[in-house]
């Protein structure tokens, strides 16, 4: 089963907590978007609004990604296994323009520069939370 | 805070008759915060949910206070303290409007 | 949908009487059917193959876990479980009070049969203040935290082989820090940096 028809980016993937969180996630909230929670299918995109991409700044490391608002929903690869999960977003993020050319390869697969973030569950469903960064392709 | 899919002034008039009633003023030292974690109208009533904080509690035990108010005058109609249950998958519903 | 069943179970519960109710009307009692098709479904929606929560309480085979919902989970560890804790571990490692995410299946009973179980895992974005041969300093969202290296902590560098050698971790960087919080302070134990 393809994993979205239309891809938009492609790169790496961390995960972030919201919602009724515990220890240093307690005060994350629900995000941008009001509706962001650990345990649902969601994720925050690096530009959801002018003011997003003003924190965001993914075009420092050289990166052009489209406005998708909140709710709008994307399909992530896990380039590593295949799997994927479908999302919707739900907060603004990662910091991509800290961590410009950052790149994390599982073998012969790599990925460079933050393009996503996901909930705990949505990570989860693709990979192990403990494996904190993967490569990822992010598509419509 | 969350938009709730409601329209603000509907945001606000539920969540002020919520604030105005006395079952919250007593439950307030007792609330995480004075800000709701969900509203939302049905039936013609307006649901406020406060989260409570389980460290003013004694014993200290997680919680929510669930207030319905009426939209028309904005009389409490109904609170319940929610509290996990004794039971795996129960919760204990407890009365909150008499005193 | 998940925000549509929990008001109508807290509306009904506001409006019925007081005592012991069910909190199958939240949602979560659910099986999963088709593992892909259902992950699609998903998109927005709360997971019910994924849970997270506070322990309550741990014994041979289980945990009970308190949810976010209020909800108490009686969680099944088998010896298939994968249980991380700073590492890969066992049941043996968590304790009340520590805090989990799990995946598994939901079972018609009420319990949680877990496949994987990470407790009080943490992926913080890190601005480091310092480091050392012990700890780690930094910075989150504003807040000073420590980071307790472990002998088997690693730093994956991004052009260079995964190492136990922090000295590629300077003052000031920007770093990603996956570890297990120490419930109750602002302290981790660190299993990975990339740096």
């Amino acid at each position: 089963m393809a994993c979205g028809t239309t891809q938009v980016a492609r790169g790496l993937t961390t995960w972030f907590c919201c919602g009724n969180a515990f220890g240093p996630c307690g005060a994350a909230g629900h995000g941008a978007c009001g509706t962001c929670n650990s345990g649902s299918h969601q994720c925050a995109w690096p530009n959801i609004s002018s003011a997003c991409l003003g924190v965001t700044n993914p075009g420092r490391c050289g990166l052009n990604l489209g406005r998708f608002g909140c709710g709008h929903r994307f399909f992530i690869e896990n380039l590593c296994n295949t799997r994927c999960v479908a999302v919707t977003i739900a907060d603004c993020g990662p910091a991509t323009d800290q961590f410009c050319g950052e790149r994390v390869c599982c073998g012969s697969t790599c990925g460079t520069n933050r393009v996503m973030d996901l909930t705990p569950s949505a990570f989860s469903s693709i990979g192990s939370l403990s494996a904190g960064i993967l490569p990822c392709r992010v598509a419509n | 805070m969350a938009a709730w899919d409601l329209p603000p002034d509907v945001v606000t008039v539920v969540v002020a008759r919520a604030k105005r009633s006395a079952v919250y003023r007593r439950a307030r030292p007792q609330l995480a915060s004075a800000c709701p974690l969900d509203v939302w109208v049905a039936d013609g009533l307006g649901f406020v949910q406060f989260e409570l904080d389980d460290t003013r509690r004694q014993p200290a035990v997680p919680g929510w206070l669930v207030l319905a108010v009426r939209l028309g005058d904005g009389a409490p109609v109904a609170a319940k303290i929610l509290e996990p249950g004794p039971d795996v998958a129960t919760m204990s519903v407890s009365d909150a409007l008499v005193e | 949908m998940d925000t549509m069943n929990r008001r109508r179970f807290l509306a009904a519960t506001a409006l019925g009487g007081a005592g012991v109710v069910s909190a199958a009307g939240l949602g979560m009692l659910s099986t999963a059917t088709d593992a892909e098709a259902a992950d699609l479904d998903l998109a927005g929606q709360l997971d019910p193959n994924f849970l997270e929560g506070r322990v309550v309480s741990v014994d041979a085979s289980s945990l009970i876990v308190l949810t976010p919902d209020l909800v108490m989970r009686r969680t099944l560890v088998t010896n298939g479980t994968q249980v991380w804790k700073v590492r890969d571990t066992t049941l043996e490692a968590v304790r009340a009070d520590d805090h989990l995410y799990a995946r598994g299946l939901p079972m018609q009973d009420g319990t949680f049969a877990a496949d994987s179980i990470w407790i009080n895992i943490v992926n913080l974005h890190a601005e480091v203040v310092g480091v050392d041969a012990s700890t780690l300093r930094f910075n989150h969202h504003g807040e000073a935290w420590t980071g307790h290296l472990q002998p088997d902590t690693v730093a994956r560098y991004s052009m260079r082989a995964p190492s136990r050698d922090l000295s590629g971790v300077t003052t000031g960087q920007h770093v990603q820090v996956v570890g297990a919080w120490r419930p109750g302070t602002n302290e981790v134990d660190v299993s990975t940096v990339f740096a």
